[in-house]
């Protein structure tokens, strides 16, 4: 345009090849390491809604087809499965272990982190070396002494004993000790000098700054529940007081079709694989606060 | 409202490290107080101990007529702004300046009247519903200050609250901090690291120095009296410029000053403040001159100024600053002895290079011991006064009185000077008379006044309406003079306390226990009230050394007590004292009654002593 300031006119940059391969390499690797990921469980999906003699006389395929190749969904892999792992029994066990441990997991927990960042009291710091010291004991070793304590107390065979022996966590203690050391003390002070109190100062000021670690200890703690499968198998017989991981280890040991007891696998995973899409976003920020942080 | 006092405030962290050493400070109702020092001089901690947060290791501090220590932060009623503002980040401005009186449980209309009328009075009504990070600095401090204020405390403290801002917003905060202080009308207790936030803010300010007060007073007198070189130093800009000085009595009582680059002349009345032990000419002293009191001239008188060689020209507008050396050679060396700085108006013209003559105000001249670096120009000097002592007379101030019995033996016939401290001098009826040449006001009907008795001037505190011209008399306590022949201390004069170092002690097994203090050879029996101030005082009671400090009242003769030898009587008239043994110390009280040398019982009020922690110099109590 007239008066207006000339500019020599140019192309684009050429993008280089060596730029163009190294983004090819590093999207074949993610691409390989995400299918690595995925195609078992769209395996286990697609083959849920197949019959067993379709998957033994075809093998793998990515759409739920028959012998012949033709597209066909047997939900009735599904219906059997749920009969089989007793579902709404089972799916309400396993909601109060986790709700209930996590919960309370959480509440002690982070009292236990808060005392040990902001209480003074003998021999403090010595208290906190020797429960970082127990997490170096793999928690296996600790399932016959578990299970002689809830014995003793007359816990087992029932959700009790699948909740009690899991409310204290050292390794959330730990973490969430260093959140609650990452705090400005000065913002409880304030808060002191306001007139509130050590459990006010506690559940208005101190625990709303740290919920990003909070929302991911819940989750993470709820997870380990929801999946915990060694000792609910150990500590409870009663078929009454199964969670859906011993629920779903009966059904894979039973006489079923491999199609019904993936079926159940894709039930049993499901609600996790949702929870984990839903909230994914506080785990990832969450981790992160807490690497940049401690 | 209220009034604050701190008494002999100690903070120890570990049984080790001294961060606040016997701070003593009366704070009065409504004042604005500035706590001010160099990083690491205490002024945070001590603030930090009258809002509760940190224990205090000894002493007692009062807000109101409540013995505050070990009361909880919120029922001192106080309030606090902090350095970093200390927001709740969780909760809307609304909600952070409702949050101590929710705490408090005022009733929802009274809160919200009182939050808006804060905020009304700061202007953030309209981020009562944003949270704090949406708000900038400025706007975030004035919400801690909000916060502050509807809480309606006794007592504002502020904790280098404008240090997060930049200069601009600092200066417009600053105002509004002082006028808030106007209109609230209450005490505020203030901690900066910055002198011109001091000077500009309080109404008094305490200068604090590696945890000891270096002096509390108002911004003019810290300014025209600093008791010592860190407060001269510390307080004006620029910074105060010193030099080694000699000092030499004149005969005609004004002083000669000479420095490495310079010398000056100070008239009798310039000179009469400054001690007396350092005007012979044998003792360096640091000499202080203030920028603005050393002026560029065409040509300075003798003895009231000098030449020096001009090393810098700063403008600075309306003031100009010239940084000068009287050494030539030492012109670009930094921390010469002899570079100083001069604070001129603008448009002087000097230029780099040049020798100029500079002028100095005699009359504003600061003097400090070498050493101690303490004042030894004081607004209420030490008098000193001549003296004969012939035929058991002593003539001086222009009256004579017989000798008194205690200095008799100890003071021949001859001239002597006598240095008289300040409480040794008091109004009377008769006695010594005198002529008013100065008053200085120094608070409500309290006066220091300069007398000139014959030619020598005495100094005096004078209760009451006081001017230039009155006729005033006066006594000399003898008993608290110092006799002095040249520079050497011939007599000394009566200490008003004694101290005596020992431990405490028990004995005995639970139900027959008693508690004693031990001193080198003698044992003192303790009632119950004083064992428990002891035991208050931690387990490690029994374990440390201690001194006893005591007055006159500490200690009377009685037929039955503690055995002890009467080793001297001083009778100096009016007053007696008699020198004790004590065990194996010595100590020295005023008494009543007569004693002959011997053996007495004494008896020692316990509940008089002081109490002090020798390895620590710390007041226990």
């Amino acid at each position: 345009m007239k008066g207006d300031k000339m500019h020599k006119l140019r192309f684009p940059r050429r993008v280089s090849g060596w730029s163009v391969a190294k983004k090819t390499a590093v999207y074949v690797v993610l691409i390989a390491l995400c299918l690595t990921f995925i195609v078992p469980y769209i395996w286990m999906i697609v083959t849920s809604l197949r019959t067993e003699t379709a998957y033994i006389s075809t093998g793998f395929t990515l759409l739920p087809t028959n012998e012949s190749g033709k597209l066909e969904f047997h939900f009735e892999n599904y219906t059997e499965a749920l009969t089989a792992l007793d579902l709404g029994k089972v799916f309400v066990n396993t909601l109060i272990v986790c709700a209930v441990n996590t919960v309370a997991n959480l509440f002690l927990n982070s009292l236990a982190a808060y005392a040990f960042a902001r209480m003074r009291f003998f021999a403090r710091n010595g208290i906190f070396k020797v429960c970082l010291f127990s997490m170096m004991v793999p928690g296996t070793v600790m399932l016959v002494p578990n299970y002689l304590i809830c014995d003793f107390l007359g816990i087992t065979d029932s959700l009790t004993a699948l909740i009690l022996p899991f409310v204290m966590s050292v390794y959330n203690i730990f973490l969430l000790r260093q959140q609650f050391m990452g705090v400005d003390k000065e913002i409880e002070e304030a808060a002191k000098i306001e007139g509130a109190g050590v459990f006010r100062i506690y559940f208005r000021i101190v625990l709303p700054l740290v919920k990003p670690m909070l929302i991911v200890l819940g989750i993470t703690t709820f997870m380990w529940n929801y999946s915990n499968y060694l000792w609910p198998y150990i500590v409870n017989t009663d078929p009454s007081l199964r969670t859906l991981s011993t629920s779903l280890a009966e059904l894979m040991g039973a006489d079923y079709d491999l199609t019904v007891k993936l079926a159940g696998a894709v039930v049993v995973s499901a609600p996790m694989i949702i929870i984990f899409f839903i909230l994914q976003k506080f785990i990832i920020g969450g981790t992160m606060a807490g690497a940049v942080k401690g | 409202m209220a009034k604050v006092s701190l008494k002999h405030i100690y903070k120890v962290y570990d049984g080790k490290v001294k961060a606040v050493s016997d701070f003593n400070l009366e704070i009065e109702d409504k004042q604005f107080i500035v706590f001010v020092g160099p990083s690491g001089c205490g002024k945070s901690t001590t603030l930090r101990m009258v809002a509760g947060l940190e224990e205090i290791t000894a002493g007692e501090l009062w807000i109101g007529d409540k013995l505050c220590n070990g009361v909880e932060p919120k029922n001192r009623n106080i309030a606090m702004v902090f350095q970093n503002y200390a927001l709740f980040p969780n909760m809307t401005v609304y909600d952070n300046m409702a949050f101590g009186l929710r705490m408090h449980k005022v009733k929802k209309d009274e809160i919200d009247r009182r939050v808006r009328s804060a905020a009304e009075i700061l202007g953030i009504t309209e981020y009562l519903d944003r949270k704090p990070k949406a708000l900038s600095g400025g706007q975030r401090q004035r919400v801690a200050l909000g916060r502050a204020i509807v809480r309606e405390p006794n007592v504002f403290l502020f904790d280098e609250p404008l240090s997060n801002l930049d200069a601009k917003l600092r200066a417009k905060m600053r105002t509004e901090i002082t006028r808030l202080h106007k209109r609230l009308n209450t005490t505020f207790i203030y901690v900066t690291h910055d002198q011109v936030e001091a000077m500009t803010m309080g109404d008094r300010i305490v200068v604090m120095k590696g945890g000891l007060i270096q002096q509390a007073d108002t911004p003019q007198n810290l300014f025209r009296w600093p008791a010592n070189k860190f407060v001269a130093g510390f307080i004006g800009t620029p910074q105060m410029n010193f030099f080694n000085a000699l000092l030499t009595r004149r005969q005609d009582g004004g002083l000669d000053v000479r420095t490495e680059g310079f010398s000056l002349t100070l008239t009798a009345e310039e000179a009469c403040r400054i001690d007396g032990a350092y005007t012979h000419g044998d003792r360096t002293v640091i000499m202080g001159i203030r920028p603005d009191d050393i002026r560029p001239c065409a040509a300075a008188q003798p003895g009231k100024g000098f030449s020096a060689q001009v090393a810098l020209v700063e403008e600075l507008g309306t003031q100009t600053l010239i940084y000068a050396n009287t050494n030539e050679s030492q012109l670009m060396t930094e921390d010469s002895p002899t570079a100083f700085c001069s604070a001129a108006g603008e448009g002087t013209g000097i230029s780099p290079g040049s020798i100029q003559q500079f002028s100095v105000d005699t009359s504003k001249l600061h003097f400090f011991d070498e050493q101690t670096e303490l004042t030894i120009k004081h607004r209420m000097p030490v008098t000193y006064a001549h003296c004969t002592v012939k035929e058991g007379k002593l003539s001086i101030l222009g009256s004579t009185v017989p000798l008194p019995e205690a200095l008799r033996a100890r003071l021949a016939d001859g001239t002597y000077q006598a240095r008289i401290p300040e409480g040794a001098l008091c109004v009377a009826d008769k006695g010594c008379n005198g002529i008013v040449a100065e008053a200085d006001c120094t608070g409500k009907d309290e006066y220091i006044c300069r007398i000139a008795c014959g030619n020598e001037w005495v100094f005096l505190k004078h209760t009451g309406k006081c001017e230039k011209g009155d006729a005033i008399c006066f006594t000399v306590r003898l008993d608290m003079v110092d006799w002095l022949d040249g520079a050497d201390v011939v007599v000394k004069g009566m200490e008003q306390t004694f101290r005596l170092e020992g431990k405490f002690v028990r004995s005995g097994k639970f139900r027959s226990r008693e508690h004693y203090i031990e001193l080198d050879g003698c044992r003192i029996q303790t009632p119950f009230e004083f064992n428990q101030r002891m035991y208050d005082c931690g387990r490690t009671i029994f374990k440390r050394n201690l001194a006893f400090e005591g007055d006159e009242n500490s200690i009377k003769i009685t037929p039955e007590g503690t055995q002890a030898q009467v080793v001297e009587l001083l009778d100096y008239g009016e007053a007696k004292y008699i020198r004790l043994k004590l065990g194996n110390q010595e100590l020295c009280v005023k008494t009543v009654e007569d004693v002959r040398p011997g053996s007495v019982t004494v008896t020692v009020d316990v509940g008089t002593l002081k109490v002090y922690d020798r390895a620590l110099d710390m007041l226990l109590f």
